[in-house]
């Protein structure tokens, strides 16, 4: 009885596994990376995807959800995504070769950080606290990461 | 160009010789790579990466940026043989190295992808040795199918739902065999080997988030084996004597046809199940060999030979059940299950080129360390047996014989994302 309750738990996509999950992420579009506003506000995380990109779905299903992952995206960065393919002008712009592709911002509009390629939770954990914490200021992100 | 792919295909054949025995969807490998086949072959609907130049074509676009995937599988097969009034022989211990290697990669930030990868598609063959032949002599049967294939690969985007690829496929076989050589009219062939090309057109839907759905078609690979050699065995007297130009005819890899869906009932579990149709029917009737030139002197009417070997296998049905779960950044988990009807008919049973194995029970894993994935599969087929139910005749000689098999596979694979 168990087993069927759990299998259509699984066939219904609901259940257990679902209702623990934390709130979705609220993600700006693109627009907001030239928004005047932005700059007196917080560094932006500006994540490059694509709806064929096989390792954004991943990094969407398994790395942005995570209770702590998501926290700290929501508490310290404007969250930005880009479809390249239907913002061409802005992946030109930021010079997108690849995606996933994670760009940070500071709250002036520098871009301070670039990674690509998927990115686990402890690492998108340690870029993001490199750029909340101001890291970057002072240091590179090879040597913050070695330090850590 | 044919030499060059040639070259390349026999390049991949010597890895993998002495050959790939019983690849055991028919002649076909369940699944290519540690991923596929740890999810039971049920992989037309799951995204691939380089593997999708041995599966579905459409699945490439599932590659972000560059990717390197090298691997192989060691399969260990068990066999044994009992002819009539003997008493069971054993297979001798066998273990077939097959190799993959791929590269794929999307163009720039394109709705294009490419990839070439080479590939085991299949084979078969056996290695009984102390066999009584028809004399009641010790004698053996041998035999080795090896097909490689070189597959270039294209996959498009046409919308962010439907995904479609195509593969060339430059393919390349051989087959050697021995039937009953120490015995009177008995054979030893070798060297036949045969280029070939084919195609496979896949596609694949993204209904939603959760559901995908795919399919591919392969068209058929006629195999016209030659460049071969036999010893022909006309016992006391002229002995054993060498044919120098050996052939083989009509034997042709199926064409197929198959359809995928998969599920993603949770973020962290992926369920997938497909249904092919082989074209066995089509493709394996009655295969001939002839062999001329004899290198001296034989009698009258011996100077042609031709030895069929009626099949007449049947068309078969495979259904391949898989699940995955990632369990977190690092460890990904997967089991599959899959059925392959025995496409060998019981009347035309051959211990030479036996294909009977059905029920498959696959695990496997992937470690990933940044971006770099390590897949490991392990493929058991369980034993399945098979007795020649025609009448005894000069093209059915193995009347009454059963033959029992079942194997295990390792499957591995390291792929490298830059």
């Amino acid at each position: 009885m168990a087993l069927c309750l759990l299998i259509l738990c699984l066939l219904c996509g609901s259940g257990p596994a679902l209702a623990g999950e934390p709130a979705p992420l609220k993600w700006m579009g693109p627009a907001q990376l030239t928004d005047p506003g932005r700059a007196a506000g917080r560094p932006a995380l500006v994540y490059f995807s694509a709806p064929w990109c096989y390792l954004c779905r991943k990094m969407q299903r398994l790395v942005f959800p995570d209770p702590e992952v998501s926290a700290m995206m929501s508490r310290e960065f404007d969250l930005v995504m880009v479809d390249i393919s239907a913002a061409e002008k802005v992946a030109e712009q930021y010079a997108i070769k690849q995606v996933p592709t994670v760009i940070f911002l500071s709250p002036a509009g520098k871009q301070v950080l670039r990674l690509t390629g998927y990115l686990d939770r402890k690492r998108l954990t340690q870029a993001m606290r490199f750029v909340a914490g101001g890291a970057w200021r002072t240091q590179d992100w090879e040597s913050f990461r070695s330090s850590q | 160009m044919k030499k060059v792919l040639g070259a390349l295909l026999a390049m991949a054949l010597v890895m993998a010789a002495p050959g790939l025995a019983l690849a055991t969807n028919g002649m076909n490998m369940i699944g290519t790579g540690a991923v596929s086949s740890g999810m039971g072959g049920a992989d037309v609907a799951v995204p691939a990466g380089c593997t999708a130049i041995a599966g579905n074509p459409a699945q490439l676009a599932t590659t972000c940026n560059r990717v390197v995937s090298v691997g192989g599988a060691l399969l260990n097969p068990q066999m044994d043989v009992t002819m009539p009034g003997q008493s069971g022989v054993d297979n001798e211990f066998q273990l077939f190295p097959l190799p993959f290697a791929g590269y794929a990669q999307r163009i720039g930030t394109s709705r294009w992808s490419w990839g070439v990868g080479i590939f085991a598609q299949g084979g078969m063959g056996v290695d009984f040795q102390n066999v009584k032949n028809f004399s009641g002599a010790d004698d053996s049967l041998y035999s080795q199918v090896a097909f490689m294939r070189l597959a270039p690969t294209v996959a498009y985007n046409v919308t962010n739902h439907l995904t479609l690829g195509v593969t060339a496929f430059a393919g390349y076989a051989t087959i050697d065999y021995d039937f009953f050589p120490n015995g009177v009219q008995g054979q030893n062939v070798t060297g036949l080997s045969s280029f070939t090309i084919a195609g496979r057109f896949g596609a694949n839907y993204q209904i939603n988030d959760q559901w995908s759905v795919g399919a591919t078609y392969t068209s058929e690979s006629s195999l016209d084996f030659d460049d071969g050699e036999m010893r022909f065995n006309f016992g006391p007297g002229l002995g054993k004597v060498t044919y120098r130009d050996a052939k083989m005819d009509n034997f042709t890899w199926p064409r197929q046809v198959e359809f995928g869906v998969s599920f993603r009932p949770t973020t962290k579990w992926l369920l997938a199940f497909d249904v092919s149709w082989v074209n066995w029917a089509a493709a394996i009737q009655t295969v001939t060999v002839t062999a001329s030139n004899p290198s001296t002197p034989v009698p009258a009417g011996y100077e042609n030979l031709s030895v069929p070997f009626i099949m007449d296998w049947k068309d078969q049905w495979v259904f391949a059940l898989g699940a995955q779960y990632e369990i977190n950044d690092m460890w990904t988990v997967r089991g599959g299950y899959n059925y392959g009807q025995n496409p060998v008919p019981d009347n035309t049973l051959n211990p030479l080129f036996p294909a009977i194995v059905e029920h498959h029970l696959t695990a496997g894993f992937t470690f990933t360390y940044g971006d770099w994935d390590f897949d490991f599969a392990l493929e058991h087929a369980f034993s399945n047996s098979q007795t020649n139910t025609g009448a005894p005749s000069p093209t059915n000689p193995f009347a009454g014989t059963e033959v029992s098999h079942y194997q295990n596979t390792a499957h591995f694979m390291v792929s490298w994302r830059f």
